[in-house]
């Protein structure tokens, strides 16, 4: 029962994100607090690849539901997020916040810049580049931080959140 | 428990198939998975609400005010108003003109929005249930909102005319020219595809030009703020603002038929 929590959370974020989207005129980006959970998940589950890769799809696939259709890159991509945090918390010591910070922050801009190359090839998005790379940082920078409220979120509602 | 602590090549297998099965199943998930946020996502716009008016309480005292000086202003014109329409219909029977048919409409409020950067969109509290169907035209008291692109029991997906997606055949009002308006995800848009002789300036106001089935005649999209000529030195596109505020969508209007 204690894993279902994890999907519980996935809920509240994905609810958040759809609720408080129209914030983005005040912020301009919209922190991904999803891929934070989904990397936060990466750094929690390294020895448990099972129960990330089920998790990372499931937010992968709730975020497609809600969006204006991207074709599934998501889940791919959320599922790759995933995985890369755990390879990474492998080899590194991921202890710091700071650590864990940068991290989110480089994934989440590295998904940003895939995610704009699949518009633009795929789609013929048209923003222009300080748009692109204006919205991309301030991205990375919201849910690298976003990632205080997850872990708060996640040692809120599970109590020993070391599952390793 | 589930386990996964098996070979490499297993693991591989299993993550081909979660991914392969994910995107399977997607399509079918997403109407049951809105239709189940439309009443958590109605809970949460009321006390965002709540909060944006607690927050901008002094601006909202302000607005008032205002408001009630414009409203005396109003009061006079509305009698004018009154005036002409009756002399309106006058002349209308004197021309014998068909009266113009008037859209049948669903209103309906938006819960949520796409929470990806890259696509505008909103979601609704209106679907299949109301009468709504994919492509029908979004509309609110200031022109041209989207398109409905996906549409559950009770709520739906509205593209809105800043994607990048969305392609709407336009017309400057006063000049009757022709282009098209695409999105650019910023707060403002592009009519396209214009000649260098057409004649369009800042100010002009852009209509759709019912060429399409989609469209109907004549709904307000925005005004120019900016025509600019194309690097190519072939022609020429104008900048134009939305006359609705996209960014602050709350109430709309579906245009069934």
């Amino acid at each position: 029962m204690k894993k279902l929590r994890y999907f519980l959370i996935l809920l509240i974020l994905i609810l958040l994100e759809v609720s408080f989207g129209s914030w983005r005129k005040f912020l301009f980006a919209f922190p991904d607090l999803m891929l934070s959970a989904v990397i936060m998940y990466g750094f929690i589950f390294i020895f448990r690849k099972g129960w990330l890769i089920l998790l990372a799809l499931a937010s992968g696939i709730l975020k497609e539901a809600v969006l204006a259709g991207t074709g599934g890159a998501r889940i791919i991509l959320y599922l790759l997020s995933g995985l890369f945090a755990s390879y990474i918390a492998k080899k590194i010591s991921v202890e710091h916040i700071a650590v864990r910070i940068f991290i989110v922050g480089l994934i989440v801009l590295a998904n940003e810049i895939i995610l704009y190359l699949i518009n633009y090839f795929f789609k013929g998005n048209q923003a222009g580049f300080f748009y692109f790379a204006r919205v991309s940082l301030l991205t990375a920078v919201y849910s690298a931080f976003s990632l205080f409220l997850i872990e708060k979120l996640n040692k809120y509602l599970i109590k020993d959140i070391d599952a390793r | 428990m589930i386990n996964f602590r098996n070979k490499s090549i297993i693991r591989t297998g299993i993550i081909s198939l979660f991914c392969a099965l994910a995107l399977l199943i997607s399509g079918a998930f997403r109407q049951p998975f809105l239709d189940s946020l439309r009443n958590p996502l109605i809970v949460l716009e009321l006390a965002k609400r709540e909060i944006k008016a607690l927050i901008f309480f002094h601006h909202n005292y302000v607005e008032n005010q205002q408001m009630h000086r414009d409203l005396s202003v109003l009061s006079g014109k509305v009698q004018e108003a009154k005036e002409c329409i009756i002399e309106n219909v006058r002349l209308r029977n004197l021309l014998s003109l068909k009266e113009r048919s008037t859209y049948l409409t669903v209103a309906s409020r938006v819960i949520g929005r796409s929470p990806d950067n890259w696509h505008c969109a909103v979601i609704i509290d209106k679907g299949k249930k109301h009468g709504i169907k994919r492509g029908n035209v979004v509309i609110n008291t200031d022109g041209l909102v989207g398109r409905v692109i996906e549409v559950t029991y009770i709520t739906s997906k509205v593209l809105l005319v800043n994607d990048p997606e969305m392609g709407v055949s336009a017309m400057i009002q006063r000049s009757r020219h022709e282009g098209l308006i695409s999105g650019s995800l910023s707060a403002t848009l592009m009519l396209k595809y214009l000649n260098k002789e057409t004649d369009v300036i800042a100010g002009d106001e852009i209509i759709t030009s019912g060429l399409t089935e989609v469209y109907p005649k004549g709904i307000l999209i925005g005004k120019v703020t900016e025509v600019v000529d194309e690097p190519t030195g072939m022609g020429r596109f104008a900048i134009v603002k939305p006359a609705a505020n996209l960014e602050g969508l709350e109430e709309l209007l579906i245009i069934l038929s």
